[in-house]
C-alpha cells in the first residue's frame, strides 16, 4: 500500500544535489508510487512513428500494470488505447508488434475498429449498446517521429518541449527512417538508477572504452573539465553547423528535458568502434556526414542520439522496484539497404556494449544501495543533470504525496 | 619559341559548326594527318592566336572515338570568356587552329562497374556525350542514367539526340532539370539536391558516376553521391583548373626559405618549395605556355634537364613522357635547384 506520508517524509529528508534516500530505490511500495506519480501521470516515450507506418500497424507496451496498444488507424492517425477488453478486461493484443485489420479479443472475440469503437460483440443481447463499450483511449503526441504517450486524464503541456526540440531534430527527418535493430534489456536496478547512470559521463572513462572511441565525455560546450582542444573542436564544429543552419546551443529545458548538439571526437562521425560512418546513406537530405549528435533527454524515461547517419532511441520502463526494461532502437534512412549501406553489427555494437556495461553498473549500484550503511551521497559538478533529474522526480512525488502532514490521516 | 611543335600540336580545320542552344555550339574539326587516338571523355588543349596573343584553352571532346575523320567540341560562349567568344564569333568554317594531344583520366574506359550515371550541368554535358555516344557504338545494352541540369528548358543540351539514343538503348534513362522552368516544361525543376536526386535518379548511390559541370555543381554531386551511400572511388569528375589544386605535397623541413634557383632557357627565377614552377614563373612574369594549370592538359610540359621536383598531376602527362624526364610545370614543386627547357 502506498503511504503518502511516508513519501512526504522521505522527500523532506532529501538533500538537493545528493542521491535519493534509500527507500526511493528499494521499496516495492515506492515502485507503485512511482508508477502512479510519474508513469501514469507524465508523458512517456513509447516508440517511433516509423514502427507503425501503415494503418493497422500496432505496438504494445506495459506502463506499470497497464497494457497499452499504440496503433495507426485507417486515417493514418496515431492512437493509443488501453489494451484491455471492455467485456471482462482481457488483454487484447498479445504480441509486441503486428498489423491488424481490427482488434479482436482472443477470449470472446469482441471486435474493435482501429479507432477503438466496438464493432461486434457476439451473443450479446439485441439491446446491447456497443457505443458504451469502446476501448478506453490514452493521449498520444507525435513529436519529430517520436510517439509520446500519457495515461493521465489531463496530460501536462508538451508544447514547450515540442517547440524547443523540433529545430534540432526535424532536419534529421525521422519520418523517413526505419528500424534497423531493436533490443530490450532487462536490468536489475531501479529505473531511477538507469536514468541517473545515463545522465552522467563521470563513469565513462573507466567503463565505456567502445563508446569513448567516438563520444566526448563533456556535456556542455564550455565544460570547465574540457581540455583546450575541446573548446577549439566545439568552435570549429559549431561554426560549420551554423553555416548549415543546424542548431547546437543547449535548449532551455529546465529539469524537464535537455537538447544539445555536440561533436564527436575529431575525425569521428558516428557511434562505431572506429568512429567511421555506421550507415553510408545519410538521413534526410543531409550531405555532410559530420553533424555530431543531437543529445536529447526527456524525463522520465527517454534519451536519444540524432546523428547524420542514424538515430538511437532509448526507452526506460520500470517493472518493479529492482527491475527495469530498457528498449533501444536504431533507425536508419528508410531506403538504406542492410549489407549495402549498413551492417547491423557495426551499427549497433558500440551501444550494445555500452548498454550492457551500464546495466552492470546499475545493478551493482542497486545492490550497494541495499546496504544498511547506504546514505545519500553528493553529486559531482559534472553530475549536474542528476540534480536536474532528482529535483524533477521529487517535484512529481511532492505533487503526488502532498506536503508532509504527520497529523493527516493517510488518504487511502 | 615554338612550344607548340615540341608539345605535338596538330592543325585542326573547322569543317562544321552546329548551334546547340543560343550560346552553345558544336565545332567539328578535321585534324591534319588524321584523328589522334583518344578515349571518350578526354579533352584537348587549343592554341588560339587572338590579336597577336597566344591563348591556351582546354575543352572536352564531345565526339566518340572511331567515328570518321573529325573530332567535335561542344563549347559555350562565356560572357567574359575571350577565347570562347572568339570561337563563336570569329572562327569560320575553313579556318584552322591548333590543338594538342587528347589527354585526361576522365574516361569511360576507367569505369569499374556497369551501372553508370552521367551527371552534368551546362556544357559539362560535352565529355559525357562523348561517353554516351561511345557506349551507343559499343555497348547498346549499357545501364545508364543521364542527369542533366541547365537554366531554362531551351538551354538543355542534346535533347533530340538523347531521344534517338533512348530508342536504341533500352537501359538508358534520361532526366533533365531546369533551374528556371517555363510553361511547357515537363521535366524536373530546381537545383541539384538529395531531395531532387531521390526522385530524378533514386539509385544514384548505387551507380558509378561521371560528373562534369561547374565546380560547385560537381562538389554538390559528389556530396550527394556519398550521402546516398556511393563509394568515393566510383565518383569521377572532370575539371579544368576550376577546382582546388592537387593536395599540397609536404615541403621538406630543410627547404631554403628564399626558394630554389630555377633556370629556364636563358631566364632565371626562384621558386619556393611550396609553389609550383608555373606559379613561381608567373609570379616573376616569366611565361611558360600553359593551359589548364591543373595537370590535365599537358600544355606546360617541359623537359627536366637538371634537379629534382615533386610532381602530382592529373593525367596530363604519360608514363613514357615521365620516363623521358618531362614534367608539367603546373604540377611540379622544386626539391632542389632546377634547370628546365622546352
Amino acid at each position: 500500500m502506498i503511504d503518502r506520508d511516508h513519501i512526504a517524509r522521505l522527500l523532506a529528508q532529501r538533500r538537493e544535489g545528493f542521491s535519493l534516500p534509500q527507500g526511493f530505490y528499494l521499496d516495492e511500495a515506492m515502485h507503485e508510487a512511482d508508477v502512479r506519480a510519474v508513469f501514469e501521470t507524465e508523458w512517456l516515450f513509447a516508440c517511433n512513428a516509423c514502427e507503425i507506418k501503415k494503418p493497422g500497424d500496432y505496438l504494445t507496451l506495459e506502463v506499470g500494470s497497464n497494457p497499452v496498444v499504440i496503433l495507426r488507424d485507417r486515417d493514418g492517425q496515431v492512437r493509443a488505447f488501453h489494451n484491455s477488453c471492455r467485456h471482462r478486461g482481457s488483454r487484447i493484443c498479445g504480441k509486441e508488434k503486428g498489423r491488424a485489420t481490427r482488434l479482436v479479443c482472443p477470449y470472446h472475440q469482441w471486435v474493435y475498429e482501429l479507432d477503438g469503437s466496438l464493432l461486434n460483440a457476439r451473443q450479446m443481447p439485441a439491446d446491447f449498446d456497443r457505443s458504451d463499450y469502446g476501448l478506453k483511449p490514452a493521449h498520444v503526441e507525435v513529436i519529430c517521429g517520436m510517439i509520446y504517450l500519457c495515461l493521465a486524464e489531463t496530460p501536462p503541456d508538451l508544447s514547450r518541449f515540442r517547440q524547443a526540440i523540433t529545430p534540432f531534430i526535424a532536419p534529421h527527418q525521422p519520418d523517413r527512417t526505419k528500424v534497423a535493430f531493436e533490443m530490450t534489456l532487462i536490468e536489475e536496478a531501479n529505473w531511477k538508477l538507469i536514468i541517473e547512470n545515463n545522465r552522467e559521463c563521470y563513469h565513462c572513462a573507466a567503463n565505456h572504452p567502445e563508446l569513448l572511441a567516438s563520444l566526448v565525455e563533456f556535456a556542455l560546450p564550455d565544460d570547465p573539465l574540457g581540455p583546450a582542444q575541446f573548446q577549439e573542436l566545439i568552435a570549429r564544429k559549431t561554426a560549420k553547423w551554423d553555416a548549415l543552419g543546424l542548431p547546437h546551443a543547449p535548449a532551455d529545458g529546465g529539469d524537464e528535458f535537455r537538447c544539445i548538439r555536440l561533436p564527436f571526437h575529431e575525425g569521428a562521425l558516428s557511434f562505431t568502434m572506429d568512429g567511421g560512418p555506421a550507415c553510408t546513406k545519410l538521413l534526410g537530405d543531409f550531405t555532410d556526414p559530420d553533424l555530431g549528435s543531437v543529445r536529447m533527454f526527456r524525463a522520465p524515461n527517454n534519451w536519444n542520439h540524432f546523428l547524420a547517419d542514424n538515430i538511437i532511441h532509448f526507452r526506460v520502463l520500470p517493472l518493479s522496484a529492482g527491475r527495469t526494461s530498457l528498449r533501444t532502437t536504431w533507425l536508419v534512412h528508410e531506403d538504406a539497404v542492410e549489407g549495402v549501406d549498413y551492417d547491423v553489427n557495426r551499427l549497433t555494437e558500440v551501444w550494445i556494449a555500452t548498454n550492457e556495461q551500464d546495466s552492470d553498473l546499475a545493478s551493482v549500484n542497486q545492490r550497494g544501495i541495499r546496504s544498511m550503511a547506504y546514505r545519500p551521497g553528493p553529486y559531482a559538478p559534472s553530475e549536474f543533470m542528476l540534480t536536474h533529474f532528482t529535483n524533477w522526480y521529487a517535484r512529481q512525488m511532492e505533487a503526488f504525496a502532498g506536503a508532509p502532514a504527520p497529523l493527516r490521516v493517510a488518504a487511502e | 619559341m615554338s612550344a607548340g611543335e615540341d608539345a605535338g600540336f596538330l592543325r585542326l580545320t573547322l569543317v562544321e559548326v552546329r548551334p546547340e542552344t543560343h550560346d552553345v555550339k558544336t565545332f567539328v574539326f578535321r585534324p591534319e594527318g588524321g584523328v589522334p587516338a583518344y578515349e571518350a571523355g578526354q579533352s584537348m588543349t587549343l592554341r588560339l592566336t587572338l590579336d597577336g596573343e597566344t591563348l591556351f584553352r582546354t575543352f572536352s571532346l564531345a565526339s566518340a572515338p572511331g567515328r570518321g575523320d573529325t573530332i567535335a567540341m561542344t563549347i559555350k560562349a562565356h560572357a567574359p570568356g575571350r577565347a570562347t567568344r572568339w570561337l563563336h564569333e570569329t572562327l569560320k568554317v575553313g579556318d584552322s587552329i591548333e590543338g594538342g594531344s587528347p589527354r585526361g583520366r576522365f574516361t569511360i574506359a576507367s569505369r569499374q562497374t556497369e551501372r553508370l550515371a552521367l551527371v552534368s550541368a551546362g556544357s559539362g554535358a560535352s565529355p559525357l556525350m562523348a561517353m554516351l555516344r561511345h557506349l551507343a557504338d559499343t555497348a547498346l545494352e549499357s545501364d545508364i542514367a543521364w542527369l542533366h541540369g541547365a537554366r531554362t528548358p531551351a538551354d538543355m543540351l542534346f535533347p533530340g539526340e538523347l531521344a534517338g539514343l533512348q530508342r536504341r538503348m533500352p537501359n538508358l534513362r534520361v532526366a533533365m532539370v531546369a533551374s528556371r522552368p517555363e510553361p511547357g516544361w515537363f521535366g524536373f525543376t530546381g537545383r541539384l539536391s538529395r531531395r531532387l536526386v531521390s526522385v530524378a535518379l533514386p539509385d544514384l548511390g548505387r551507380r558509378e558516376v561521371f560528373c562534369c559541370g561547374p565546380a560547385g555543381f560537381m562538389d554538390e554531386a559528389r556530396l550527394i553521391h556519398a550521402a546516398e551511400g556511393g563509394r568515393r572511388e566510383l565518383f569521377h569528375v572532370e575539371h579544368f583548373g576550376a577546382i582546388a589544386a592537387p593536395a599540397p605535397i609536404a615541403v621538406a623541413a630543410d627547404a631554403p626559405a628564399a626558394g630554389f634557383a630555377i633556370r629556364f632557357g636563358d631566364k632565371r627565377f626562384t621558386a619556393r618549395a611550396d609553389e609550383t614552377l608555373l606559379e613561381a614563373a608567373t609570379r616573376q612574369a616569366i611565361v611558360i605556355p600553359c593551359g589548364c594549370a591543373s595537370g590535365m592538359c599537358g600544355t606546360c610540359r617541359v623537359s627536366l634537364v637538371e634537379g629534382e621536383v615533386a610532381m602530382q598531376h592529373n593525367g596530363g602527362i604519360s608514363l613514357e613522357e615521365e620516363a623521358e624526364r618531362y614534367i608539367l610545370a603546373c604540377s611540379s614543386r622544386p626539391c632542389s635547384n632546377v634547370t628546365i627547357a622546352l
